[in-house]
């Protein structure tokens, strides 16, 4: 899961990760997440780097910490994740996507079609 | 107190330590001593049958407990050098006892003991055991008089052996000196066990001929086969003592050059 | 825990490998100790340990002077060398013989470490594979729990799996109070365990600072947009750091290190403190 070939920082590869297992479902709300050192052995990184993801979170609003107990998915946490996944795909994502449908003279109506048809195929 | 026991654990774990992989080394080695040594005495029993006791069996009894003594030393020399060029003389094994958390005093003493005292020891009680058994089984009151004496007359030529034993064991010493001091002290208790006794054997002059004669209650008599001048004689002696005193420190300073890595 | 005075160190007294070195090592962290061969990194690493005499300085770890071999010391250190061979004795044995030694020692703690490693059982220890004797040794120091593990170049040797296994182990370490260090050429083995790196070049210290001070400082790209970066290898470039954080790339900060006096000068102006002082 951490590559080499993936140029963003490890500790916002973990970051990823763990807000994608909370979009998933698969951590609810006042799930407890492993300890700073569990996560360590599990990446084979150095704890600091996996603090530096807590921190982060932390400051995201994502997670909470518990003095002495440990890190603990916070209350909205999945909304909270989603809103600034769209704020950053709104800000950076999108704008170089429309460059490129530009570039490439693609119609609105042809991506329109892809995501019609990827919400059906997904359906079955 | 608390250093003493300290002490002793750190020296049984460290008996232990060269035990659990030497121990073959060890029993190779008495089971050699013990083979001659039994052999040897078994052929004084034939002889004793035929001629009885008198001075040829007497002096067949010392020479016997000096080639015994001489192997000692010997095979004391190559155990030593067998477990030291194991880990020591080894560049991948170098720094396993150099590293092992004892104290000095205790690898030392531990060292002297498995090489210099435990199996020369056990070879010794040996050679006792079996002088013992054969003086049992010639039984005659007279002779086991004279035979303990001789074991006295045997003393004096054990100094020289006792260096040779020394000699050796300071190479070893000395080629993996963790300390260097442990290799002055070996020399210079080496040189006063030499001058202290006054030793008289053949091993004492290495240049000029010499022969011993026999046995007597006065100890052992050399005679010299060809004239010599003093000057000769003196030269033979200063010499030996040379050879003999300086060899260590030569091993000091190859030692030094070869292993800079040890403390000296 | 280990602080280096003016230390000159080598085997020869006209020739030292390593010159008046003036650093420190903060415990609590994992170090990597990064040179080019015969740079010095083993002779730092054996000079730490004791087994090298200083030829000119000073050095104390963890308040003791290591060449005095004093058995406290050695208790509080365990060394890996490169290059070892293991006695003729079994995995069980050798346990009982020399974890004694090592108040610390856990059996727990070494049994799991080398079925996290997946070291073959059932040989004699002196017929190990090179692989599986650096598995072993491992497992031992680290289960033996002191406070000061020098490793040289301890990955070498160890499949793909063990090398995964051997980073979860140190990541899974306490590091309260501890120092781990490891000297290495195989720098994408163990770039993202580390917490702390020391470079030697030419006989000195270059840099000594946290991976985290390095990233603070400066930050590795690619080099199609920037104009004014410190150090260049064509595709990546190492620039004063932006805001946003970027992983540091310990194999082009090595590099530019090697190659670039004006980096090297870069580094030793900016990366001073009591952590990472040199002298040239």
């Amino acid at each position: 899961m951490i590559t080499q070939n993936d140029t963003t920082p490890i500790f916002l590869q973990i970051k990823r990760w763990i807000e994608d297992h909370i979009l998933r479902g698969e951590w609810s709300a006042e799930t407890q997440l492993p300890s700073v050192r569990e996560l360590a052995a599990e990446f084979g990184v150095n704890p600091n780097t996996v603090a530096r993801t807590y921190e982060r979170l932390t400051l995201d609003g994502t997670v909470r910490s518990a003095r002495g107990i440990g890190f603990f998915v916070g209350e909205n946490a999945k909304e909270a994740i989603v809103s600034r996944r769209r704020e950053e795909f709104v800000a950076h994502t999108l704008p170089s996507f429309v460059e490129q449908m530009k570039l490439l003279n693609i119609e609105p109506e042809e991506i329109i079609n892809a995501y019609n048809n990827h919400k059906d195929e997904n359906r079955k | 107190m608390q250093q003493i026991k300290l002490f002793f654990k750190d020296f049984s774990r460290l008996i232990a330590v060269h035990y659990r992989e030497n121990w073959w080394v060890g029993l190779f080695a008495i089971g050699a001593l013990s083979v001659v040594t039994i052999y040897k005495y078994i052929n004084i029993i034939n002889i004793y049958s035929n001629i009885g006791w008198n001075q040829e069996l007497l002096t067949l009894f010392k020479h016997n407990r000096e080639l015994c003594t001489a192997l000692i030393v010997f095979i004391t020399a190559v155990y030593s050098f067998a477990c030291t060029l194991k880990t020591y003389g080894d560049k991948e094994r170098i720094h396993d006892a150099m590293m092992l958390p004892a104290s000095h005093k205790a690898k030392f003493f531990a060292e002297v003991l498995y090489s210099l005292v435990l199996l020369p020891l056990v070879m010794f009680v040996i050679l006792f055991v079996t002088d013992t058994v054969t003086a049992l089984i010639c039984q005659n009151s007279e002779e086991n008089i004279v035979l303990i004496n001789a074991d006295k007359e045997h003393i004096y030529s054990l100094p020289s052996y006792l260096y040779a034993i020394l000699f050796f064991h300071s190479i070893t010493t000395l080629w993996r000196a963790d300390n260097s001091h442990i290799a002055v002290r070996t020399v210079v208790v080496m040189t006063i066990l030499f001058l202290a006794f006054y030793v008289n054997t053949p091993l004492t002059y290495p240049f000029i001929w010499s022969d011993f004669t026999g046995v007597t209650r006065e100890g052992l008599h050399i005679v010299f086969n060809m004239e010599i001048s003093w000057a000769s004689s003196e030269l033979g002696k200063i010499l030996h003592y040379l050879i003999y005193g300086t060899l260590p420190i030569m091993l000091y300073a190859i030692s030094y050059y070869k292993h800079k890595e040890r403390s000296l | 825990m280990i602080k280096l005075n003016n230390l000159s160190a080598g085997y020869s007294k006209r020739h030292p490998v390593l010159q008046k070195l003036q650093t420190t090592f903060a415990q609590g962290n994992i170090y990597g100790l990064l040179g080019a061969n015969g740079s010095g990194k083993t002779t730092l690493l054996k000079t730490i340990c004791g087994v090298l005499f200083p030829l000119d300085g000073e050095i104390s770890a963890m308040g003791y002077t290591p060449q005095k071999r004093e058995s406290d010391f050695l208790k509080e250190i365990f060394y890996i060398p490169d290059e070892f061979s293991l006695p003729t004795l079994t995995v069980e044995k050798y346990v009982d013989t020399y974890a004694q030694f090592r108040p610390n020692f856990s059996r727990q703690k070494f049994e799991s470490a080398l079925k996290a490693m997946n070291f073959t059982f059932g040989e004699h220890l002196h017929r190990l594979s090179l692989g599986n004797r650096k598995k072993f040794l491992i497992s031992f120091a680290l289960a033996c729990n002191s406070p000061l593990v020098i490793m040289d170049e301890p990955t070498n040797g160890l499949d793909i799996e063990a090398k995964r296994s051997f980073r979860s182990l140190l990541a899974s370490e306490d590091l309260t109070n501890r120092l781990i260090l490891i000297s290495s050429h195989a720098v994408t083995d163990l770039e993202h365990i580390l917490s702390a790196v020391a470079i030697i070049h030419d006989g000195a210290v270059v840099i000594n600072s946290t991976i985290d001070a390095i990233a603070a400082n400066i930050a590795f790209t690619s080099s199609t947009n920037c104009n004014d970066a410190l150090y260049t290898d064509g595709l990546r470039a190492i620039v004063k750091a932006e805001a946003e954080w970027s992983d540091v790339d310990l194999e082009m900060l090595y590099m530019a290190i090697h190659k670039s006096k004006d980096f090297r000068q870069y580094v030793i102006e900016n990366f001073s403190g009591k952590e990472s002082v040199c002298n040239r």
